[in-house]
């Protein structure tokens, strides 16, 4: 059995529609394992991508605690968490999110940017760069490194922020329908990429609205009205 | 890193960008512009202001001056020989000037001077316009009217001192153009038509003995015309007669019981010191021979004894590098040390004179005039700064609009774990690269258009004479200052740097303060 990488435990969210208050998490408790693929499904507006945002810290509870690797989440300092972010944890987005200013190569290179002062680039530089040519690599994209993502399709644009989510070489990939915006053949290549990245040892959390990715994965977890009623296998 | 990579690469690939450097170039480019012109008008006021008078002046701005000027500059000589380097006395009157063949009649100050001591306290030698030509040939003492004539080749000449005068002038370092133009018309005598009176036979000196009359330079703009290009036409010959009319002055105060006197005399240059005030009416005649006709020279008193002679100023030339404030200090302190050696009855006219005498730098005696043009300067450069923050919220109105566009990709940095602050700083470091960029755009912009605005004006004046808006006839200054002051230009950089991080400011707040899960909502 793998060890504890990440628990959720008893979140709430709540967000203001207008006026009124949409309360989307009501309790949500979930575990996940080192090297595990994890589905994370349920209809629309039960609280998916919360739960993602939240256990990637890009969002913060209004109740429960998420501890990643021992450590509490959202008892860290802003900084910490950030570094975390930066460091530990790899988003992936259905609409890829990649900035329409850098090339590929460039947006793939950001996340080691950020995680480098100013300062230490000049050493940091060379091996950024290899790292990134070796993702890049992996993910099929060679021959496009010096296009700006205006100038790819869909599955390239999402082959890229894979690449750019796993930049850092975090502990957790969280991917947030990331075959929602594509044909069918496209998303199973992009599914493929993911099964293939989590054989080599890659944990992934994937919100998804497909059964048949479901079906692939070690465990899926159903979101009904904010909690998650089963873990349907694993 | 990713800081100024991205602020960087938004300078480059956002077209919104090129209106927000455009805006800062702009705005340093007409700040740049002004400054450097007002400035350069103000160094040129206070440059010729220093040249018409001297280092030190000493005098008690009254029409019948002071005595004992002498005393006091032989005092100086020996006391502080190696500070003051010359000193001469000045005479200061009013008259009325006419050239002897027209009725025109005009209202002139005069000035006494000593005019060799008088070239070696200021830039006076620099202003007369015949001397440039005929160096050494201008005098203030008795002198007939030169005329051109013919040589034994029936080549046109003028007398030989001032044929001697023009090889030293082509010998010396005489501007090519005009030397080009001197060859150009051998047989014509420089500077030009209709400024040597003619003769058929050979050059000479009109008249006898009795045709010997005391000089005068004159103002150039009292008796010539000045045209729209800033040229000169001289209507009278050099050696025209010309007629000065004065009131002597008692050292009481009152005029001379003798009235009026009128005196002969031959227009022997004219001076251009470039101050229109001052060459819209000066004349420059003899010092001891305007004393003698003023009253100022020793008179015999009726109760026995003379009256010493008197001088409305004293002119002091200092040594080079020495303080104009200490040095005005010292003098200060030897003109009371002076004073009070004088055995003067404290009741006398001459007490009074001499206790209204004060000694001051050239800068404060001119303070008034340059004050007004540096308050001139100022003001303009607060009226060109305050159009400036327009584009401080230009900018700031820009930013707030890429902020806007850019919110789903501050969501996308943030989710790759930048801080807050750092999304802040990138906008303001986007901002400090306009402010970087369009400040050397500016300044660059600026300083070519500087360097050429004489020529862009000359350009423009051919298109249409209108604009000319620095107009010689106007201005005292013919041609525009074209001096970029680079600290002035430093700092115009600095603030415009600092002004378009300013403007940035603002939409970077905003920017920071985006919450990643909802600006990644944004599709």
């Amino acid at each position: 059995m793998s060890s504890l990488l990440l628990e959720a435990e008893g979140l709430h969210k709540a967000y203001m529609m207008g006026r009124f208050p949409v309360r989307v998490l009501r309790g949500a408790s979930t575990q996940v394992r080192q090297g595990e693929f994890v589905a994370v499904m349920g209809a629309s507006g039960s609280g998916k991508s919360t739960l993602l945002h939240i256990l990637g810290a890009l969002d913060v509870p209004d109740r429960g605690r998420v501890v990643f690797k021992g450590a509490d989440l959202f008892s860290l300092g802003r900084r910490r968490r950030e570094r975390l972010r930066n460091r530990e944890i790899g988003f992936v987005f259905q609409f890829y999110h990649l900035l329409p200013e850098l090339n590929v190569f460039e947006n793939i290179l950001l996340p080691r940017m950020v995680g480098t002062k100013i300062l230490d680039w000049p050493v940091a530089r060379g091996q950024a760069r290899e790292q990134t040519r070796e993702i890049i690599e992996q993910v099929g994209l060679s021959h496009r490194v010096r296009h700006r993502p205006s100038e790819l399709s869909g599955g390239e644009r999402q082959r890229a922020a894979i690449a750019r989510a796993l930049a850092n070489r975090p502990t957790l990939l969280l991917a947030d329908e990331p075959t929602g915006n594509l044909d069918a053949t496209t998303g199973g290549e992009i599914l493929d990429l993911l099964y293939k990245f989590n054989e080599a040892g890659q944990t992934v959390v994937m919100v998804t609205h497909d059964a048949r990715v479901a079906a692939r994965a070690h465990r899926v977890v159903e979101l009904t009205d904010g909690r998650v009623q089963a873990a349907i296998r694993g | 890193m990713y800081k100024l990579f991205l602020s960087l690469r938004y300078l480059r690939k956002r077209l919104i960008a090129v209106f927000a450097v455009a805006s800062v170039a702009l705005c340093v480019f007409m700040v740049l512009v002004v400054i450097s012109v007002m400035g350069g008008f103000l160094e040129m006021v206070k440059e010729r202001s220093r040249g018409l008078l001297s280092d030190i002046v000493v005098d008690n701005a009254t029409l019948q001056g002071f005595p004992y000027y002498q005393e006091f500059i032989d005092k100086l000589r020996t006391d502080e020989p190696d500070l003051v380097v010359k000193a001469t006395p000045v005479i200061y009157n009013y008259a009325v000037l006419r050239v002897r063949t027209t009725k025109y009649t005009k209202p002139v100050r005069v000035v006494g001077i000593r005019l060799e001591d008088y070239e070696q306290v200021n830039d006076f030698a620099s202003s007369l316009y015949y001397d440039q030509y005929y160096p050494g040939t201008t005098s203030l003492g008795l002198q007939r009217q030169p005329l051109s004539g013919f040589d034994s080749r029936g080549n046109r000449r003028l007398p030989p001192e001032f044929e001697a005068a023009r090889q030293r002038w082509l010998e010396g370092d005489p501007d090519p153009e005009e030397v080009a133009d001197y060859q150009a018309r051998p047989f014509s005598p420089l500077p030009g038509p209709r400024v040597f009176q003619d003769t058929f036979g050979p050059p000479t000196y009109a008249g006898g003995e009795e045709e010997e009359l005391y000089g005068i330079v004159v103002g150039t703009d009292v008796i010539n015309e000045r045209t729209e290009t800033g040229e000169y036409v001289r209507h009278y010959p050099l050696g025209s007669e010309m007629l000065l009319t004065v009131l002597p002055v008692t050292s009481e105060g009152a005029f001379s019981g003798e009235g009026s006197v009128t005196l002969s005399l031959r227009y022997a240059d004219d001076s251009r010191t470039r101050v229109y005030e001052i060459d819209n009416i000066c004349v420059y005649v003899d010092f001891d021979m305007v004393q003698r006709v003023l009253r100022m020279d020793p008179q015999e008193r009726i109760e026995g004894g003379f009256a010493p002679a008197r001088a409305s100023q004293v002119l002091v030339r200092l040594a080079d590098g020495a303080d104009a404030g200490r040095a005005r200090a010292r003098i200060s302190e030897l003109w009371e040390e002076f004073r009070g050696s004088l055995r003067v009855d404290p009741f006398s006219d001459d007490a009074r004179l001499l206790d209204f005498v004060s000694v001051e730098t050239w800068e404060e005696r001119q303070r008034p005039f340059i004050q007004a043009v540096e308050k001139e300067k100022v003001l303009v450069t607060i009226l060109f700064a305050i159009v400036s923050v327009v584009a401080i919220v230009l900018i700031g109105c820009i930013f707030y609009m890429v902020v806007e566009k850019k919110t789903r990709d501050i969501g996308i940095i943030k989710s790759l774990g930048a801080s807050s602050g750092g999304v802040a700083a990138i906008f303001i470091l986007y901002g400090a690269a306009v402010g970087v960029v369009g400040s050397i755009l500016g300044t660059v912009g600026g300083w070519l258009f500087v360097r050429r605005i004489n020529e862009i004006q000359d350009a423009l004046a051919r298109l249409n004479p209108n604009l000319r808006v620095w107009s010689p006839d106007v201005y005292t200054f013919d041609r525009i200052p074209n001096e970029v002051d680079s600290v002035e230009a430093a700092a115009i950089v600095a603030i415009a740097i600092v002004a378009s991080m300013l403007g940035a400011l603002i939409p970077a707040l905003l920017a920071a303060r985006v919450w990643p899960v909802d600006a990644l909502r944004y599709e």
